[in-house]
């Protein structure tokens, strides 16, 4: 196991690299112009030129980014161009980061709750109704776009029924309360996406292993049908969900932007888009880079996990 | 068996139960509304207006700094304007009005002398004196085209301390409408001690001297302002304001949200209502909407003219009497907004009202296309930046309307950062623009885009080349020197008359205003300043 982990962990480092050197240059070569979005309209070249001179923009290309991906890996990602002179930006995404994990962690806990027993479900009752109905529900799931769900769920259950707040977020530490019903909506529109993509993965997984010999010799050994589901079937089944988990987390970061910014959330996400209207640099930069580490560590985890389940795997 | 049920449409079915279930429009009104605006509902011969509360205020996220000079958005103005107060008021008859600024003398015919309000105390306790407003200006002065406000206030060039209360100001050129542009954004004043002890280069905590003090903002979230104690304005019946002891601006970007919070009573108000929700407020009768006067050039088609084909003016002309701007007020707007004949707004006491400006007259715009040379049209691009959903349905109609005349404009949706660029290094073409901005002196809106040395003009006839239309400076210097309202109008309009006549850089479509909507009963007071800032000194918010 200590190899793989090494091998793993080897395999990653040249991932980080190249992640960072896409993020540079696809920033770098991003139309507009920083200095002209600090300075504004009214800045005449003269003043441009001395900003472009002051952010370090004016430098050659490969010089920026050796000097910022030097930076990075000392954990140094430089200060905001908009949000205060001399705050680290690392400071400002830290503050925002814990609304964005907790809603993450809502989405995948009620993804799985939600997507898990669905799929069970639906394909111990294959081709039933039941079936039907779940089949239908993931692909509303996957089909339904956010933002339009996310705005028919805000009329629904906070202008009709008046049942939770339509936005905004309140820290749990504050009013526990408070912050569970601000963050339920927009933790079921996330978690509906990752419900409707488990709930199909496990029926179809399911399907294939309720076919397998062994399922059929445990059945005839006399074993009871929820022992044959729950030790033999699902066990097995769930482990292609494990590394779904870790794909999952790109597809988690992508609706958190969006849907942090119907709800107004104070999160990782509304950061990231509004720093990149502001032609905030080293902000973007240094958001995009830790979203991506975040879903490459997340795959390492899950990768680990996987090959801790499945020992085919780690001696492959 | 027939599976007939795997027919069926799953996205279509969910769909229906919530499209069923959110039906209805405006929600019917609760019996808790319904008792609210009964018990509360201040009417005519009411006095007393309640104090104490919290009023929770919806809007766009404002960024920082929230400093008058280096913020970026009127949105922010809308906070910082409770918190720094201004040098001067605008009333509702557009005549300018003393407020931290008592009084003022024009001295030689060009500078002048200003008198303060004595007793004003900052929020940090230092004094609203003549340092203090010394140091804004000379601060705006030195900060050059950074400052935000310097691109209303280009004159000044100095400024004096007379006495503890008596400030002169020194300008380069005799400006009449400088007292008018200290009603607005260039008019805000702050401590220059606070702006020392935040490090001298940003103010981002505001520390002013305005009805409320500020306490905090969580970025993306909320700002939250509180009475200040010292405030030294008093109500007609010699109350003390502001009423309310406290404000929290939510930051709600998507409108439906906005207006979403409102129904549902977590916010009080909300700014920045769009038309298209105006009739669903209206109906709704929680809800009442104000809205400020329509006097800003709310939508308007930017033109360079450093290449084809709007070097030549006559197709600017053939563009703009092809376009028909009622059909966009009534079509995009429902009304809500007015068709825009000239620059100079109908809030602007300049303002014309029988210039008629560019009207749609098809057979006058394929003579202009003739003049200019080509008569069956021609072909060119207009751009507007990603994510102007607004802003591009006026573009689709313009590009429909004036294919009529055999002109054909592609739509190309350029980043906002990339448009910007374009627009600053001139290799724009047709930008629709919104917002443009309110004037409370034709000076600002009637310079900067069209005069050869305006701010707005630096790139029009090409990169780093203003366009000049011949006779239009001189107007505009002699419009803008001291002398009465009606000679100063009678220039303006000539000024106006002359460049519509020419083929103008900048087409107006429509003017429209700032709005806001409230919960009926529960708050009120609300009103806007002229320019659509939005003052809560004597907003009040009751509960019971």
């Amino acid at each position: 196991m200590t190899a793989y982990i090494i091998r793993r962990l080897l395999l990653t480092a040249p991932v980080v690299v190249l992640l960072s050197v896409i993020i540079f240059v696809v920033l770098y070569v991003m139309p507009g112009d920083v200095a002209l979005a600090v300075l504004g309209q009214f800045a005449s070249p003269a003043e441009l030129a001395a900003m472009r001179e002051k952010l370090g923009l004016d430098r050659p290309a490969v010089v920026q980014y050796l000097s910022w991906a030097g930076k990075i890996f000392k954990g140094d990602f430089g200060t905001s161009f908009f949000y205060g002179e001399g705050v680290p930006v690392l400071q400002t995404i830290l503050q925002r980061l814990p609304v964005s994990l907790q809603l993450g962690a809502s989405a995948i806990v009620l993804g799985i709750a939600l997507g898990l027993p669905l799929g069970i479900i639906a394909a111990l009752r294959r081709n039933s109704l039941i079936d039907l109905g779940v089949t239908s529900f993931a692909v509303s799931g996957l089909a339904m776009p956010s933002f339009w769900m996310a705005i028919l769920l805000i009329l629904l259950f906070a202008v009709r029924l008046d049942w939770l707040p339509p936005s905004g977020f309140v820290p749990f530490a504050e009013d526990p309360i408070g912050n569970l019903r601000h963050l339920a909506l927009p933790a079921f529109v996330l978690g509906v996406d990752i419900a409707a993509v488990v709930a199909r993965l496990v029926r179809s997984e399911m399907l294939e292993v309720l076919g397998q010999d062994y399922v059929r010799t445990a059945r005839s050994k006399g074993l009871r049908e929820h022992v044959v589901v729950l030790r033999h079937v699902l066990r097995n089944a769930l482990i292609p969900v494990v590394t779904l988990l870790g794909l999952l987390a790109g597809r988690l970061v992508s609706g958190s932007v969006i849907i942090e910014t119907i709800f107004a959330l104070p999160g990782v996400g509304q950061l990231t888009v509004s720093s990149l209207f502001n032609r905030d640099l080293p902000l973007v930069q240094a958001t995009l880079f830790l979203i991506t580490m975040g879903v490459v560590f997340g795959n390492l985890l899950v990768d680990l996990a996987y090959g801790y389940l499945d020992p085919r795997i780690r001696h492959a | 068996m027939i599976r007939w049920y795997r027919h069926l449409s799953a996205t279509g079915l969910i769909v229906t139960i919530l499209a069923t279930a959110c039906g209805g429009g405006a929600a019917a009104p609760t019996a808790t509304a319904t008792k609210a605006v009964a018990a509360v509902a201040p009417t005519a011969t009411a006095v007393v207006i309640p104090r104490g509360g919290t009023l929770t205020l919806g809007m766009i996220a404002v960024a920082p700094p929230l400093d008058p000079d280096l913020s970026r958005g009127s949105n922010v103005w809308e906070v910082t304007n409770n918190v720094y107060d201004l040098l001067l008021h605008l009333g509702e008859d557009r005549q300018v009005k003393p407020h931290l600024l008592e009084s003022w003398d024009l001295v030689d015919g060009k500078d002048y002398v200003f008198h303060l309000r004595k007793g004003v105390k900052f929020h940090d306790g230092t004094n609203f004196n003549a340092v203090a407003v010394k140091a804004k200006f000379d601060r705006m002065i030195k900060m050059g085209a950074l400052s935000r406000a310097r691109g209303y206030l280009s004159e000044p060039t100095g400024a004096a301390v007379v006495d503890e209360y008596t400030l002169k100001v020194t300008l380069s050129t005799p400006s009449a409408a400088l007292i008018s542009f200290l009603t607005t954004m260039p008019g805000f004043v702050y401590s220059p001690a606070a702006l020392a002890a935040q490090g001298g280069e940003a103010m981002e905590k505001p520390v002013g001297a305005g009805p409320f003090r500020f306490v905090e903002l969580v970025l993306d979230s909320h700002i939250t302002l509180e009475r200040s104690p010292d405030y030294w304005e008093k109500d007609a019946a010699g109350q003390q304001l502001p009423y309310l002891d406290r404000v929290r601006y939510v930051m709600i970007n998507d409108p439906t949200v906005r207006l979403a919070n409102l129904r549902t009573g977590d916010a009080d108000a909300s700014l920045y209502m769009r038309a298209p929700e105006f009739p669903r407020i209206a109906a709704d009768p929680n809800l009442r909407l104000v809205r400020a006067a329509l006097e800003d050039p709310t939508v308007e088609l930017r033109i360079w003219r450093g290449h084809a084909p709007y070097d030549n003016r006559f197709n600017i002309k053939a563009l703009a009497f092809a376009i028909d701007r009622e059909a966009i007020a009534q079509g995009l707007y429902q009304g809500a907004y007015l068709p825009a004949k000239g620059y100079i707004t109908p809030g602007q006491w300049a303002y014309d009202p029988d210039f008629k400006g560019y009207y749609l007259d098809l057979a006058l715009s394929r003579g202009f296309l003739t003049e200019a040379g080509n008569p069956t049209g021609f072909k060119s691009k207009i751009e507007i930046g990603a994510g102007d959903l607004p802003g591009l349905r006026v573009a689709e109609a313009i590009q429909s309307q004036v294919a009529k005349v055999g002109i054909v404009l592609d739509i190309e949706t350029v980043e906002a950062a990339a448009l910007t660029k374009r627009t600053q290094d001139g290799s724009a073409t047709l930008v629709v623009s919104r917002n443009v901005g309110f004037g409370p002196d034709p000076a600002y809106l009637m310079k900067q885009p069209f005069h050869t040395k305006g701010g707005f003009n630096v790139h029009l006839g090409g990169a780093g080349k203003p366009y000049t239309t011949p006779g239009y400076d001189e107007l505009i210097d002699k419009a803008g020197e001291p002398r009465t309202t009606a000679e100063r109008t009678q220039l303006y309009r000539e000024a106006q008359r002359l460049i519509f006549d020419w083929g103008t850089n900048r087409v107006p479509i429509v003017y429209g205003g700032e709005s806001l909507a409230h919960r009926v009963g529960v708050v009120g007071g609300f009103s806007f300043a002229p320019g659509g800032l939005l003052l809560l000194h004597r907003v009040w918010v009751d509960r019971r």
